[in-house]
């Protein structure tokens, strides 16, 4: 066996406990380190977002940067990603030392996946590690996930019956060995992608973060060392777990349940959540929800289900700590093997996110008995609506159009939903401009939908109503991922439900000129075609009866509620006249 | 006849004067209260007792050079007039769906900027552009009677215009501005093709919208200011401060008042640019640190960085996207929530944090004694020794250093079992650090490399800190210019006359219909160089800069890309993709050959040479040079970990080229300059003071 001198010299982890570090840090020194450290991994983000292709990494924050110790458990993460990611970078890196021991790796490597189930949970997500050496020892990983432009197979959809549909998969393997490119792994993923060259520089991006994160990393740890490095590290995630426990012991001990239920693909879906406080401990279990599908990229895996229960809880629990996964540890999450929200291989799970999203409303739910004035009535912009065009333009060129389309936010005890806003993730469309300017399709309308907001003393935010033409030359193939067409976001104390999400396609043929589009799945569309979406609405809060009368006025003044509505839900003439 | 030039800076709390005499090459300064209720008043009385206290008249005056906050301040209180905005049917939440993203992921609670127009004053109306700029469906003007009706019920007093790919065909937004001008001529009437023509709707209608919005009140304001000083006898010419560090006449910026929205700011940018160029300094760090925030700046070889978009009026002041989304051409400063007021406090972790919560002016900081409790980054300072209690505003008011203690010890010393010194300490280092983070964040954004760089401090506790701060970033020079509170207005003073344009036109590089590219450049050209002429600049100085903003087809982010002067043709399609490559390494160490490049907007800039005048301040040296040592205070070293006794010197007394070594203290009205140990600092031929970090 190999002695390694990094890990001897190491303080063991047991140690490190919230006593014995308060003798190493001051407050004052672990805020301006700490601080430091976080602000490496946001240096290691911005060069990957100023150099990225792929519009959801720019624009959406569909990426995570993550510094780690040499196992792979995280020291930081950049500020600004989106939930998705949080705790998967970790696993990867875990996995990857299993294909790639300690001692195999060199300086200049760079090792690749964007295995679901080791990753992020689709394929899209390629994760990256690159290792940070200090003296010639290995210290360190620096590493990326990034949503590519493209991973070949069939476009992003939600109709899948397996993963290998799902487009190229790649296990852990070197796309770089000791600074050269593994040229073999470079052309077959080229060969199968529809666009090779945003994939490739996304990739290099990637690398250029990693790199710079690495670079920064070494002169912190020749400044400091690297038992500092880690003992900062676990120093934060111990005062982290504190306030996340100090959290949750002021909730009531007890079992709270909430069952959702979504469309599904063939069938309905339901999440069973119990969220279980015992003390300073919160368990939640999704015992009873339904079985994975075989037709359907609805599946979840179980590091997905955890990025998306945990994020809920952080918000209504802590939302102000910096992200590290000392908040996480006094959470248990359980999802029963081969339930839709714990998938297993060969299982298709490309759109994850139609149900996972859902776990935040799930969650809210549960805990609305006992944090009814914190949690948000359900939103109709959970789960993400996402739209996907591909074909040709007027110049015969291929194009492709993904459009992530946001319903309401939920109201709360306090305040109107927003309207329009995407929740958990913050994945937005772009301009209508832009789209236009890179696509044969015409925007006619993308307006909030009235009366869409879930009525309620304060109301859900709107969804909204968008009209498409399309302009090619030829038939172009739109996918279509959504949800909430046969069950709307709910309301709370008494808030009802927002509007529904739809499709439809209305087409140039006199004779059928108005068609249901699937609501997960894929659709020829002819030229001069025009599509008519509707993303949902926000449930409300509160009996909309109790609704301020100058607010409904002001409402229906705005046109965000109909004269039907405020008369007969919000009892706007009876209640004027009394 | 003597020929005065005079600078004015309207803050939140004073109006700073600079005059230069071209006869004499003196400054003068002067500052007065600001009159919130009428900002001209000030304006009017404080140029009045500038030209008494130094001797001139204001019939001297060849030029006054204006910095406003007004832009700004309307927007932030919302206080500007009631707008009625026309949209392209189907298009009419733009303005308040805005990205729609969320600017704070774990915040429940956080709510977009409310629109400044709300949902029934935006009115759609039929008509549709193509992208590449065809009509798609003509322009129905029978509709607009009735919308017209609907703003004059609600008491609309002017009204914007953002239709749809505008910035491609404007025919459409002109149409309108026809008929309304025609038949509704009490309406100002804002267009989004004139505005920001650019792409991408939210922007240019969130730009619009916030010009049609300060309009009335910014040209009330100024044709006040106007007639106020030519009552005073003042005939020369009024030249206002644009965001972008320009400076243009009253007439063109009254027809873009959205482009003051950094007019301040913008003006001590420049001065630090013109303090650098006399030392032979061009790559800068501008550091300016207050009361309540610090804003840095990169200069970079002489040039203050720049961005085309800007972010008014936050809901939460230091979030990003929590506020109004405005096109306009600005020097890019980075505002920190951390100034000499910031509030020390213990988070949720245990962990100590400074700002972004303020002690403001009242009650301030605890040393103020006005009844604050907080600890402050002032009220560490001076338990630090960094500041003279008896020498605050040149004395004008006495600090407490009990007062400071006591908070310090109260809320942060004893909660986190320190030494009132060491939580002291740790205040000073935890706000540097902000600022070092900062500076780094910013400079990795831009790709620059910020180590070669000096440091330019002013603002009131800017010298303060300035050493901290450099040493953190590795910079081994710092300036420290005479006279660091009225450095924004002597930036008014070194700005050059200049007018930008811009102009959308997005295509791939190797499809540019050049014919067209001319076309743009020329008209923004001759509008540009037109501008100044008629401002009085001299044909044959005017500089003209073009930029394209470029990227890669696919890409989300343009790149700034130098465009050559002259007609374009087909041998400039290569001549710009190199340009663009060289760009894009610079940035980001590397290029794509593979994927195409494509143009989104063309940009033009023509200026005059910056004016130059030698620094000299009439009344600088006060004290002889005996009186330079004042004496000396124990100062906490943090290498030494312990008092030090330290020299005091006075600013006013210090002789030109004497080497001093620190650690030592610096002491003027304005600030007061820490040198450390391991430094050493001169006074140089322009009354700077540059300290050189070991």
């Amino acid at each position: 066996m190999l002695l390694d001198p990094t890990s001897a010299n190491r303080k063991p982890r047991a140690e490190v406990t919230s006593t014995s570090t308060k003798t190493e840090f001051d407050p004052v020194t672990l805020e301006i380190l700490w601080n430091r450290l976080i602000s490496i991994a946001d240096q290691s983000a911005t060069t990957l977002v100023r150099t990225s292709f792929s519009t959801v990494v720019r624009e959406s924050n569909d990426y995570a940067c993550v510094l780690m110790d040499r196992n792979g458990d995280t020291l930081a993460e950049n500020r600004g990603s989106i939930p998705s990611f949080v705790g998967t970078m970790s696993r990867t890196v875990k996995h990857f030392l299993r294909s790639f021991p300690h001692e195999t790796w060199r300086p200049g490597d760079v090792v690749i996946t964007n295995d679901p189930w080791m990753g992020t949970g689709h394929r899209p997500d390629f994760s990256m590690a690159t290792p940070v050496f200090l003296n010639g020892e290995l210290v360190a990983f620096s590493g990326i996930i990034a949503h590519a432009s493209d991973v070949g197979g069939s476009i992003f959809s939600a109709d899948n019956r397996s993963v290998y549909e799902e487009g190229l998969g790649v296990p852990p393997m070197k796309l770089f060995s000791a600074g050269e490119p593994n040229e073999d792994l470079f052309e077959l993923i080229r060969y199968n992608v529809r666009v090779p060259e945003p994939v490739i520089g996304d990739f290099m991006a990637m690398v250029a973060g990693c790199e710079v994160a690495g670079r920064q990393l070494v002169s912190f740890m020749e400044e400091y060392g690297v038992n500092l490095l880690e003992s900062l590290s676990q120093n934060i995630q111990s005062r982290a777990e504190d306030v996340m426990r100090r959290a949750v012991r002021n909730l009531p001990d007890g079992t709270y349940s909430h069952t959702i239920s979504l469309d599904g693909f063939d069938d309905p879906i339901q999440i069973a959540c119990a969220i279980t406080i015992d003390s300073d401990e919160l368990e939640v279990d999704f015992a009873g929800t339904s079985e994975q599908v075989d037709q359907g990229g609805v599946n979840v895996v179980y590091a997905y289900t955890w990025a998306f229960t945990t994020y809920p809880l952080k918000c209504v629990l802590d939302p102000l700590t910096y992200r590290n996964e000392g908040s996480y540890r006094p959470f248990t999450i359980k999802a029963p093997e081969g339930s839709i929200l714990n998938a297993t291989y060969p299982r298709a799970v490309s759109s994850r996110h139609l149900t996972g999203h859902c776990i935040t409303a799930a969650v809210f739910g549960a805990l609305a008995p006992i944090l009814p004035e914190t949690v948000l009535a359900d939103s109709g912009s959970t789960p993400q609506y996402i739209s996907f065009f591909s074909g040709v333009d007027g110049s015969m060129r291929p194009f492709s159009l993904m459009q992530f389309l946001s319903g309401g936010m939920g109201a709360s005890s306090t305040e109107d939903g927003v309207h329009c806003c995407p929740f958990p993730t913050n994945s937005i469309p772009g301009s209508v401009e832009v789209s236009e300017s890179v696509s044969p399709l015409v925007f006619w309308k993308k307006e909030l939908l009235t009366d869409s907001g879930g009525p309620g003393r304060n109301r859900g935010g709107c969804g909204q109503d968008i009209v498409i033409e399309v302009k090619s030359p030829r038939r172009l193939e739109l996918s279509v991922m959504s949800e909430r067409w046969n069950f709307p976001a709910e309301g709370l104390s008494g808030g009802q439900a927002g509007g529904r999400a739809g499709a439809q396609g209305l087409t140039t043929e006199p004779e059928e000129n108005e068609r249901s589009l699937p609501a997960k799945g894929r659709t020829a569309l002819g030229p001069g075609e025009v599509i008519h979406l509707v993303t949902a609405g926000g449930g409300g809060y509160g009996n909309p009866k109790e609704r301020d009368l100058a607010l409904v006025r002001e409402d229906l003044r705005k046109e965000l509620i109909s004269e039907t509505a405020a008369k007969e839900i919000y009892g706007l003439d009876q209640r004027s006249g009394q | 006849m003597s020929q005065v030039r005079l600078g004015v800076d309207v803050g939140g709390t004073f109006t700073d004067f600079v005059a230069h005499d071209s006869d004499t090459g003196y400054f003068s300064v002067g500052k007065t209260l600001t009159t919130q209720h009428d900002l001209s008043v000030g304006i009017v009385q404080g140029t009045r007792e500038t030209a008494q206290r130094y001797g001139f008249k204001a019939s001297d005056i060849s030029q006054v050079t204006y910095g406003t906050t007004l832009v700004a301040n309307l927007l932030l209180e919302r206080k500007g007039v009631k707008v009625g905005l026309i949209t392209t049917e189907g298009f009419r939440d733009v303005l308040e769906t805005g990205t729609e993203q969320r600017y704070d992921m774990y915040d429940l609670t956080a709510r977009r900027a409310e629109p400044l127009v709300p949902r029934h004053l935006r009115r759609p109306v039929t008509e549709r552009m193509s992208f590449e700029g065809e009509v798609l469906v003509p322009l129905d003007l029978g509709t607009f009677d009735q919308i017209v009706a609907t703003f004059e019920a609600n008491g609309v007093e002017t009204i914007a215009v953002a239709l749809l790919h505008s910035y491609r065909n404007p025919s459409h937004e002109l149409a309108i501005r026809e008929y309304l001008s025609k038949r509704y001529p009490q309406y100002t009437v804002s267009l989004s093709s004139e505005i920001a023509p650019e792409v991408r709707e939210y922007p240019r209608t969130s730009t619009t919208v916030a010009n049609a919005y300060v309009d009335p009140p910014l040209r009330k304001h100024l044709t006040e200011m106007e007639q106020g000083l030519r009552s005073l006898g003042f005939g020369g010419i009024i030249y206002l401060m644009l965001s972008e560090g320009g400076i243009t006449t009253l007439e063109a910026a009254r027809s873009f008042p959205v482009r003051l929205i950094e007019s301040g700011p913008a003006a001590g940018a420049m001065a630090a640019v013109y303090y650098g160029e006399t030392l032979g300094h061009g790559d800068l760090l501008s550091f300016d640190m207050g009361g309540t925030t610090a804003k840095l700046c990169m200069i970079n070889g002489g040039s203050p960085s720049r961005t085309n978009e800007f972010e008014a009026a936050r809901e939460h002041r230091f979030k990003k996207g929590s506020g109004l989304t405005l096109k306009v051409p600005a020097i890019d400063m980075i505002e920190i929530g951390a100034g000499g007021g910031s509030i020390a406090y213990i988070d949720s972790l245990g962990l100590m944090k400074v700002g972004p919560q303020s002690a403001g002016a009242d009650p301030g900081p605890a040393c103020y004694g006005l009844g604050g409790k907080e600890p402050t980054v002032s009220d560490a300072d001076l338990v630090l020794g960094l500041l003279n209690p008896d020498y605050f505003l040149g004395g004008e008011m006495a600090l407490d250093p009990d007062a400071a203690r006591t908070a310090i010890d109260a809320r942060l010393a004893v909660p986190m079992d320190m030494s009132v010194t060491e939580a002291a300490r740790g205040i000073h280092e935890v706000v540097n650090e902000n600022m070092a983070t900062a500076a780094r964040m910013h400079a990795a954004e831009q790709g620059l490399d910020i180590r070669g760089s000096a440091l330019v401090a002013f603002g009131g506790a800017g010298p303060a800190h300035a050493y901290g701060v450099a040493k953190l970033l590795g910079l081994t020079k710092v300036i420290c210019p005479l006279g660091a509170g009225v450095m924004s207005s002597l930036g008014m003073l070194v700005a050059p006359r200049s007018y930008s344009s811009v102009q959308s036109y997005i295509s791939p590089l190797d499809d540019v219909d050049w014919d067209h590219v001319n076309d743009v450049l020329w008209s923004m050209e001759s509008t540009a160089v037109d501008l100044l002429v008629s401002a009085g600049v001299k044909f044959e100085d005017i500089e003209v800069e073009r930029n394209a903003d470029m990227r890669y087809v696919g890409q989300g982010f343009e790149i700034v890309v130098p465009v050559p002067n002259g007609n374009l043709g087909p041998a400039s399609r290569d001549e710009l993709a190199t340009a663009f490559n060289t760009t894009y390494q610079g940035l980001f160490g590397r290029v794509l050959s593979e994927v195409p490049v494509e143009t989104i907007t063309w940009r033009v800039t023509a200026s005059e040479p910056p004016p130059r005048p030698e620094i000299r301040f009439q009344s600088a040296r006060s004290k002889a040079d005996s009186e330079a040592v004042k004496g000396e205070r124990p100062v906490f070293l943090t290498k030494e970990n312990r008092f030090v006794d330290c020299p005091v010197f006075d600013r006013y007394g210090l002789a030109l080229g004497s080497t001093v070594s620190g650690p030592a203290i610096v002491e003027e009205r304005e600030s007061t300059v820490f040198v450390g140990p391991g430094a050493n600092f001169t006074i140089d031929g322009h009354l700077n003071l540059v300290m050189s970090l070991g």
